[in-house]
C-alpha cells in the first residue's frame, strides 16, 4: 500500500513516516504542499495523509482536487492538522476528507484512523 | 488633512503673531492711563483691533486643537497595539509552554528507556522478549513529542504578522508627524493557524467533535 504524506514541516513528515513505518506501511512517498503533492498522485497511491495550512496549495484544496480526479474518487483521505473548529471539520467533510487528527497525535491514534478510513472504504465498495 | 511640516509651520506663525499683539498691547499699555476707556481706544486705534487678535487666537486656537488631537489619534493607535501586544506575548508563552512540554516528555522517555535497558543488562530470556517490547515502546513515543515544532512555527508565524501590523502602525503614526520610517519589512504572511496553540490545549476534546462528525457521516453513508 502506497501513502502519499503532505506537509510542508519537515519534522512533521518525518514523524508521520515515522510513525507509518512502525505501522508496517513503509511506502511512502512526501509533498511539501498540495501544489507538489498533486504532481505525485496517480493511481498508485492508495492513501492520503495531508496537513491543512500549507503555502500555494491548502490541504483542502488539495482535497477537493484529489476528488475532481478520476483516479482519486475513492482513495482515503486523512488530515492531520491543528484547526479543530467545528466549522473547519465540517468544511473537510464537505471536501471529501475521510477521517480527522488534530495535532499533536499519537501512533496509535494514527493507526486507528487509517484502520478506520481503509475499514470504511472496504465497505462502501 | 494638511501636511504636518505645514501644520506646524502655520501654528509657529499663528503663536507668533499672538505673541506680537500682545507685546504690542502690553507695551501700549504702560503709555495708558488706568481708564479702562482710553485702553479700549488704544487697542482700537491698532491695525484690525480686538477682532484681528481674536482672529489671530481663533487660528492659533485651530492650529493647536488639531496637533492635539492628532496626538490623540496616535495615542488611540498606540492603545490598539496594546491588543497585539498581548496576544503576542500569550503566543509566545504558549511556545515556551510547548517546547517545555516537548523537553520534559522526551526527558521522562529517555529516563524510562535508561530503566528498560538496566532491567535487560539482567533480565533472564523470558522476561527479556517483553522489555525489548517496551523499550521499543518507548522509542516510538519519542518522535510524538517532537510535533511541537510544527505548533510552535505556526505561532511564530501569526507573531510575524501582528508585528508586521504594529509596524504599519506606527508608520502611519509618525506618518502624522512627518518622521517616515524606513522601508517596510517583508513578513511571510503564512500559511499558518492562529489558533494553534489553542488547539493544542484543547485537542483531545476538538478530537472527539471530529470523530463524532466522521461517525455521523459514516453512518449516514452505511444507512
Amino acid at each position: 500500500m502506497k501513502f502519499l504524506v503532505v506537509d510542508d514541516s519537515v519534522t512533521m513528515r518525518r514523524i508521520m513516516i515515522n510513525a507509518l513505518q512502525r505501522i508496517g506501511y513503509t511506502d511512502v512517498v512526501e509533498a511539501v504542499d498540495g501544489h507538489d503533492a498533486l504532481t505525485y498522485f496517480d493511481e498508485s497511491i492508495s492513501f492520503i495523509i495531508t496537513d491543512w495550512n500549507m503555502p500555494k496549495m491548502s490541504g483542502l484544496d488539495f482535497a477537493r482536487a484529489v476528488r475532481a480526479n478520476p483516479a482519486g474518487h475513492t482513495v482515503p483521505i486523512l488530515m492531520v492538522t491543528t484547526r479543530g473548529a467545528r466549522e473547519d471539520i465540517v468544511t473537510a467533510v464537505e471536501a471529501g476528507v475521510n477521517n480527522y487528527i488534530l495535532k499533536p497525535f499519537t501512533p496509535s491514534v494514527l493507526k486507528e484512523k487509517i484502520d478506520r478510513c481503509l475499514a470504511s472504504t472496504v465497505a462502501a465498495a | 488633512m494638511r501636511p504636518p511640516e505645514q501644520l506646524l509651520y502655520d501654528s509657529e506663525a499663528s503663536l507668533r503673531l499672538v505673541d506680537q499683539a500682545i507685546e504690542e498691547l502690553d507695551a501700549s499699555g504702560a503709555e495708558l492711563d488706568v481708564d479702562s476707556h482710553g485702553f479700549l481706544v488704544h487697542v482700537m486705534a491698532q491695525p484690525g483691533g480686538f477682532a484681528e487678535l481674536s482672529r489671530t487666537l481663533l487660528r492659533a486656537y485651530a492650529e493647536t486643537f488639531t496637533i492635539v488631537q492628532r496626538i490623540r489619534d496616535s495615542c488611540d493607535m498606540a492603545d490598539s497595539d496594546a491588543d497585539r501586544l498581548q496576544q503576542m506575548h500569550g503566543r509566545l508563552r504558549e511556545v515556551s509552554a510547548a517546547t517545555e512540554n516537548a523537553s520534559n516528555g522526551i526527558m521522562d522517555s529517555v529516563n524510562r528507556a535508561h530503566v528498560l535497558v538496566e532491567r535487560l543488562e539482567t533480565a533472564n530470556d523470558a522476561d527479556r522478549k517483553q522489555l525489548i517490547a517496551q523499550l521499543k515502546e518507548e522509542l516510538n513515543g519519542v518522535p510524538t513529542h517532537l510535533q511541537f515544532q510544527d505548533l510552535a512555527a505556526q505561532q511564530l508565524g501569526s507573531i510575524a504578522t501582528l508585528l508586521s501590523e504594529m509596524r504599519k502602525r506606527i508608520a502611519q503614526i509618525a506618518g502624522m508627524f512627518a518622521a517616515p520610517l524606513g522601508a517596510p519589512v517583508k513578513v511571510d504572511h503564512g500559511p499558518f493557524d492562529h489558533n494553534a496553540a489553542a488547539a493544542a490545549g484543547a485537542a483531545p476534546a476538538a478530537q472527539a467533535v471530529a470523530d463524532e462528525i466522521f461517525a455521523v457521516r459514516t453512518e449516514r453513508k452505511t444507512a
